[in-house]
C-alpha cells in the first residue's frame, strides 16, 4: 500500500516537472536570446540591464538574457552547435574566434560593420582580433590592455627605480626581495594567463607564434629562421632568469592568475602584469593597494615594447532566425552610449574613458599592443604552457623549448585546419 | 573477570568519541572554514594573513546571495529536480534491485547487470553532445524533465546494486511464506520485504537524492534559463573572468549545503539497529 | 502439479521483464545513443561539431593516443589515483561506520558532522581546498608553519610530489561518507543474535568485529568498491576543478586526456578510442566483480 501511493508520487511528480516547466523561445523570430557573462549586482550589470530593456522595447523585441561564465558559454555553445539548438548573440573571449568561426556558426557582420558610426573610433589592432579570413566577425564590447602595475611603497622601500628593461627587472629583483620580503616581479605559469603573458614577450623580441603565409593558412616560422629561433630562445631564457635571480617567486611555475592577481593584492608580490580589473582590490585590500603606479611593460633592450590587448567580441550567430536584430543588438554593446554607461574604463571606442588611472593609463599602452591570430587557440595556449613547463619545472634548456614550441604549435594548426596549404 | 563491562564499555566510549572527535575535524574543517568566511566583509576575507577570527562579522553575503542572485529560486529548482529523480530512481530501482538479487542466474539478468555497469564507465564528457542531442530530439532541453531524467539514468545503476545486494541480506524464507499463502510476486515484494530494507531505501534514495543535487555540468549545458537554474551551475558563476566572488560564492555554498543536512539530520535515525532483527526473528 | 510450475515459471518470468523494463528503457534510451557512438567514433575520423569530418580511421586513433607523449604518465596516474582513493575511502569509511555505529549521545549529530564533506558541491569543494591549501594564503599552511610544524609553506597542489597524494587525500574526504553511510545501513541488518552467540563464546569486541561484522558486509563492500573503483578511474570534474591536470601533467589522467581531445582539440575520434581503452579496462575490474558476486549469491540464495 505504501509503495504504491509513493509510485503514485512520483509519477505524477515527474509528470508535472515534465509538462509545467519548459521554457525555449522556440526559434521564435520576435524574441532574441542573449547569453551574457558579467558579474550579477556589480555595476556593469546594472547599468546594462535598463539599456536592454529600452532596446527592446523600441525595436518591439523580446530579449532574454541569462548570465553564465565563459566556460560555460564555451562548452554550451560547443553543445548547441553541434545539436543546432544556438542562441542569437553572445558575449565571447578572443580565444573563441578562431575555432567558433571555424565552426561555421558565427555571422559575418562587415557590413554592419562598415555602416557603423563609431567604427572610425575603434584601433585596427582590435578590428583585426576579431576577423577572419576578411570576414569581420564580432563587435567588441570590452577592451583592455594589460599593464605594469608597482607597488609605490615596496619599491621606495629598497630604494629602486621603476624598471623599464628586462635586465634591470633581474637586477632590481633580489634587492627587494632583500628589501621588504616580497617578491619583485609577478609571474604566471599557468592557466589561461600564461600564454597572454608569453605572447607579449615574444612579440617584445618581434615574434608572433603563427603568422598567415602567402596563399592563405598560418605557420610558425622559428624553425626555419635561426634568427627567429635566437630571439625565442632569448625569452624562455628570460623566464629560466626570472626564476633563477629570485626575481619572482619560486612557486610561479604553478601560479595562475588568481595566484598573481591575490600576490599583488596583499602586497606579497612587488609588481606585475595585469590588467585593470586590479581596482577594485581597492576596495577589498585598501592598506595594501594605496600605492599603485602604472607603467609600461618592461621589454628587452634589443626588442621593442608591446602589451596584450584583450579585446572581447560580442558574437551574433550565424543562423538566427532574427539576425538582422540580433546584429543590431550586437552593435549596441558596442556603441558610444552602452560602452560609456557600462565600459568606460575598458572600452575599445577611443572616445571613451574615465579620468582614473585605470582608465587613462592602460589606454595609453593600446598602440603597441598585440592579439592572438585568428587560429583555433585551444591547443596552441596549451603548447605554450607546456613550453614555459619545459624551462622553470622539467629543466630543459631555452633553446629546446623554443623549437619544441615552434613544432608543437605547427602540429596543432595542422589538427586544426590552419595550416597553410590547406 | 579483571574489567567490569561498565568500565569497558566507559573507556570504549571515551575511545570512540575521541576518534569521532578527529573524524570530525577532518570533515568539518572546509565546511567551517566557508561558514567562517561568509561572515566575513570584503576587506577581511582576501587578507594576506587568513585567519579564523572575524573581526567584524556580517550577514551581508547572505543579504546578497538571495536577493540579487535569486538563491531561492535556484534553491527551489534544485529540490524538485533532486526529489523527483530520487523518487523515480528508487522505484525503477527496486525493482530491478530485487530481480537482480532473486533472479541472477537468468540470461536477460546477467546482460542488464552488464550494461548498467557498462553505463558507468562512460566519461562524462563523451556524453555531452550525444545526450544534448537527444534531449533536443525529445524536445525537453531547456525544462526541469531534462535533468530529472538524465540524472535518474546516472543514479540508476548503482541504486540497483545497492539494493540488490540489501535483498541479498533478506533470507527468502519471507517470501517463500508469503507465497505459499498465495500472495503475488508483486505483493509480497511489497508488503513483506520492503519494510525490512527501509535503512537501504534511506542510503540508496538519500545517494540519489545527493547525486543529483551536486551534478553541475549537464545543469548548465541543459538548462539556458535562469528560472530553471539548479544551484550547483549557480555556484560556479561566482568565479568570474578576472575575479573570484569568495563572499558570494561562501554565502552560497552554505545555503546549498544547509536544507541537504537538515534533511540528513532528520533521515539519519532510520539506521537505527533493530529495525532488522524483529523480522528476522519471525 | 506440473502444469502449477509452468505457469508459476511463466509469472516469474514476466515478473521479471517488467521489473526489469523501466531501467532497461531509461538506459537504452538515454545511454545507448551515447555508448553506439564513442564505439564507432573510436575507429572514425570525428569532429566533435562539424559533421563533415568522416571516414574510416581503423587504428588510427588509437595510435595516436597511445604515441601521445602523456598517454603512459597518464595510465600510471590513473592506477595510482583510482587505488589510492578508494583504498583511503574504504578505510576511512568503514571506520567512519564502526565509530558510529555505537549507541551513544550527540550520534546524530556525529552522523551529520561525517556526511558534511559528501553535501558540499565539487565546484565549492575544489575551490575551498584550493584556498586553504594555498602555500602563500592558505589557512592550513598558516598554521603548520605557525605551530612549527614545518619551515616553509608546503606548495600542496603545485609541487609535483605532493600534488597527486593531496589530490588523492581531497578525493578521499569527499567520498568516504557514501562508504559509510552504505556499511551503516547494512550493519542494520546484522541480528543481534549473532552478537550475543559469538559474546556468550567469550569473544572480544575486536573479534566479534572480525568475525560476526565483516563476513555480513561483505555484498556491500564488494559492490561499493568495485563501482568506486570504476568511477574514480572515469572521474574527470574532481581533478580538474583542483588541479586541471597540472602541476605540469602531474595528475594528468585518463579521462582528462579524454576532455582534452574532445573539447580543446575537438578529436572525438582519439577521445572516443582512449575512452573504448578505458572500457576494457574497467571490464577487467567488471569481470572480477561478476565472479565474485555469483560466489556470494550462491551461498545467500542457494
Amino acid at each position: 500500500m505504501r509503495n504504491k501511493l509513493a509510485l503514485a508520487a512520483a509519477v505524477s511528480v515527474v509528470a508535472l516537472a515534465a509538462t509545467g516547466c519548459s521554457a525555449s523561445s522556440g526559434g521564435d523570430p520576435k524574441t532574441i536570446e542573449l547569453w551574457t557573462s558579467w558579474s550579477e549586482g556589480e555595476a556593469t550589470a546594472k547599468t546594462l540591464d535598463p539599456l536592454i530593456q529600452e532596446w527592446a522595447d523600441e525595436n518591439d523585441y523580446t530579449v532574454n538574457q541569462t548570465n553564465f561564465t565563459y566556460d560555460q558559454i564555451h562548452e554550451k555553445l560547443i553543445a548547441s552547435a553541434a545539436g543546432g539548438n544556438l542562441p542569437d548573440v553572445v558575449w565571447g573571449l578572443p580565444e573563441y574566434v578562431g575555432e567558433f568561426s571555424k565552426l561555421g556558426i558565427l555571422a559575418d557582420v562587415s557590413d554592419a560593420w562598415a555602416d557603423w558610426d563609431d567604427a572610425g573610433d575603434v584601433s585596427d589592432a582590435v578590428k583585426n582580433a576579431m576577423t577572419v579570413d576578411g570576414q569581420v566577425i564580432g563587435f567588441p564590447y570590452e577592451t583592455t590592455a594589460r599593464a605594469y602595475l608597482v607597488h609605490d611603497d615596496l619599491l621606495e622601500a629598497a630604494d629602486v627605480d621603476v624598471p623599464t628593461t628586462w635586465d634591470e627587472v633581474l637586477a632590481v629583483g633580489p634587492k627587494v626581495q632583500d628589501a621588504t620580503d616580497s617578491s619583485f616581479y609577478g609571474l604566471t605559469g599557468a592557466g589561461v594567463r600564461e600564454p597572454q603573458e608569453l605572447l607579449v614577450y615574444l612579440a617584445q623580441q618581434g615574434l608572433t607564434i603563427a603568422e598567415e603565409q602567402d596563399g592563405g593558412g598560418f605557420a610558425n616560422t622559428w624553425n626555419d629562421n635561426p634568427d627567429e629561433l635566437a630571439k625565442a630562445a632569448k625569452v624562455f631564457q628570460f623566464y629560466e632568469d626570472l626564476l633563477a635571480s629570485g626575481a619572482v617567486n619560486e612557486n610561479s611555475a604553478t601560479y595562475g592568475w588568481e595566484d598573481t592577481d591575490e600576490n599583488f593584492a596583499t602586497g606579497l608580490t612587488a609588481s606585475f602584469v595585469t590588467g585593470n580589473w586590479l581596482a577594485e582590490r581597492e576596495g577589498t585590500n585598501p592598506d595594501t593597494m594605496g600605492d599603485v603606479s602604472v607603467h609600461p611593460i618592461p621589454y628587452p633592450e634589443d626588442g621593442e615594447p608591446a602589451t596584450y590587448i584583450e579585446s572581447k567580441p560580442i558574437f551574433t550567430m550565424a543562423n538566427s532566425d532574427s539576425l538582422e536584430a540580433s546584429t543590431e543588438l550586437a552593435q549596441q554593446f558596442a556603441s558610444k552610449e552602452w560602452q560609456e554607461a557600462a565600459f568606460a574604463d575598458r572600452s575599445s571606442l577611443s572616445t571613451v574613458s574615465t579620468d582614473s588611472k585605470w582608465s587613462k593609463d592602460f589606454a595609453a599602452l593600446l598602440d603597441t599592443g598585440v592579439t592572438y591570430p585568428p587560429i583555433s587557440l585551444g591547443e596552441v595556449t596549451q603548447d605554450m604552457i607546456d613550453s614555459v613547463a619545459k624551462v622553470l619545472q622539467e629543466g630543459e634548456s631555452p633553446e629546446e623549448a623554443a623549437a619544441w614550441l615552434s613544432d608543437a604549435i605547427n602540429d596543432a594548426l595542422e589538427t586544426s585546419g590552419d595550416a597553410a596549404g590547406k | 573477570m579483571a574489567l567490569s563491562t561498565t568500565f569497558r564499555r566507559r573507556r570504549g566510549n571515551a575511545i570512540s568519541y575521541v576518534l569521532l572527535g578527529i573524524l570530525s575535524i577532518y570533515t568539518l574543517f572546509p565546511f567551517v572554514w566557508m561558514v567562517i568566511s561568509s561572515l566575513k566583509p570584503r576587506d577581511e576575507i582576501r587578507a594576506r594573513t587568513p585567519s579564523f577570527i572575524v573581526n567584524s562579522p556580517t550577514l551581508d553575503n547572505f543579504v546578497r546571495v538571495l536577493v540579487e542572485h535569486n538563491f531561492l529560486e535556484y534553491l527551489r529548482n534544485s529540490l524538485i529536480v533532486s526529489l523527483a529523480a530520487c523518487a523515480l530512481s528508487l522505484v525503477i530501482s527496486l525493482l530491478a534491485g530485487y530481480v537482480f538479487s532473486r533472479n541472477y542466474r537468468m540470461r536477460l539478468v546477467k546482460g542488464t547487470n552488464f550494461g548498467m555497469l557498462v553505463s558507468q564507465m562512460i566519461p562524462g564528457v563523451l556524453l555531452l553532445v550525444p545526450l544534448y542531442i537527444t534531449m533536443r530530439n525529445l524536445g525537453l532541453l531547456d525544462s526541469y524533465a531534462s535533468l530529472i531524467l538524465a540524472y535518474t539514468t546516472f543514479v540508476i545503476p548503482l541504486s540497483t546494486f545497492m539494493l540488490a545486494s540489501a535483498y541479498d541480506s533478506i533470507p527468502m524464507s519471507l517470501e517463500e511464506a508469503a507465497e505459499i499463502d498465495g500472495a503475488s510476486k508483486l505483493k509480497t515484494l511489497t508488503s513483506v520485504v520492503l519494510p525490512v530494507m527501509v535503512p537501504s531505501i534511506v542510503s540508496v534514495g538519500l545517494y540519489s537524492f545527493i547525486t543529483a543535487w551536486n551534478e553541475f555540468m549537464f545543469g548548465y549545458i541543459f538548462i539556458s534559463t535562469d528560472s530553471l537554474r539548479t544551484i550547483t551551475p549557480a555556484l560556479m558563476l561566482f568565479k568570474g573572468a578576472n575575479s573570484v566572488d569568495w563572499g558570494g560564492l561562501m554565502a552560497g555554498s552554505v545555503i546549498a549545503v544547509l536544507p541537504v543536512a537538515i534533511i540528513f539530520l532528520f533521515l539519519q535515525r532510520y539506521f537505527i539497529s533493530g529495525l532488522m532483527s524483529g523480522a528476522v526473528k519471525g | 502439479m506440473r502444469v502449477g510450475t509452468v505457469s508459476r515459471k511463466r509469472t516469474n518470468r514476466r515478473f521479471v521483464i517488467l521489473s526489469l523494463s523501466p531501467a532497461l528503457i531509461f538506459l537504452v534510451v538515454l545511454i545507448g545513443y551515447p555508448l553506439v557512438t564513442v564505439l564507432t567514433d573510436a575507429f572514425e575520423h570525428a569532429h566533435l561539431v562539424n559533421p563533415g569530418v568522416g571516414g574510416f580511421a581503423g587504428l588510427e586513433n588509437f595510435e595516436k593516443v597511445v604515441s601521445d607523449e602523456h598517454f603512459f604518465g597518464a595510465v600510471s596516474n590513473t592506477i595510482v589515483w583510482t587505488v589510492g582513493s578508494v583504498i583511503g575511502e574504504f578505510v576511512v569509511g568503514l571506520g567512519a561506520a564502526v565509530l558510529l555505529n555505537r549507541k551513544m549521545r550527540g550520534q546524530g549529530l556525529f552522523r551529520v558532522a561525517t556526511f558534511i564533506p559528501w553535501l558540499v558541491p565539487i565546484v565549492v569543494a575544489g575551490m575551498t581546498w584550493e584556498w586553504m591549501l594555498n602555500p602563500d594564503f592558505g589557512i592550513i599552511n598558516s598554521m603548520l608553519t605557525g605551530s612549527g610544524l614545518v619551515e616553509s609553506p608546503v606548495n600542496f597542489l603545485g609541487d609535483k610530489d605532493w600534488a597527486m597524494a593531496t589530490v588523492i587525500f581531497v578525493n578521499v574526504w569527499r567520498s568516504f561518507p557514501y562508504y559509510t553511510i552504505s556499511f551503516l545501513a547494512a550493519m542494520q541488518a546484522i541480528p543481534d543474535e549473532l552478537y550475543e552467540a559469538a559474546a556468550l563464546d567469550g569473544a572480544s569486541a575486536w573479534r566479534r568485529f572480525w568475525s560476526v561484522t565483516i563476513p555480513q558486509l561483505r555484498s556491500v563492500a564488494l559492490i561499493i568498491v568495485f563501482i568506486h573503483l570504476i568511477w574514480t578511474a572515469v572521474n574527470f570534474d574532481f581533478i580538474w576543478v583542483l588541479t586541471q591536470g597540472g602541476p605540469n601533467y602531474a595528475t594528468m589522467t585518463l579521462p582528462i586526456l579524454i576532455y582534452r581531445y574532445s573539447l580543446q582539440q575537438f578529436d572525438v575520434g582519439a577521445a572516443s578510442a582512449l575512452s573504448t581503452m578505458m572500457f576494457l579496462g574497467t571490464s577487467l575490474i567488471f569481470v572480477v566483480y561478476y565472479r565474485y558476486r555469483r560466489r556470494l549469491s550462491d551461498e545467500i540464495v542457494g
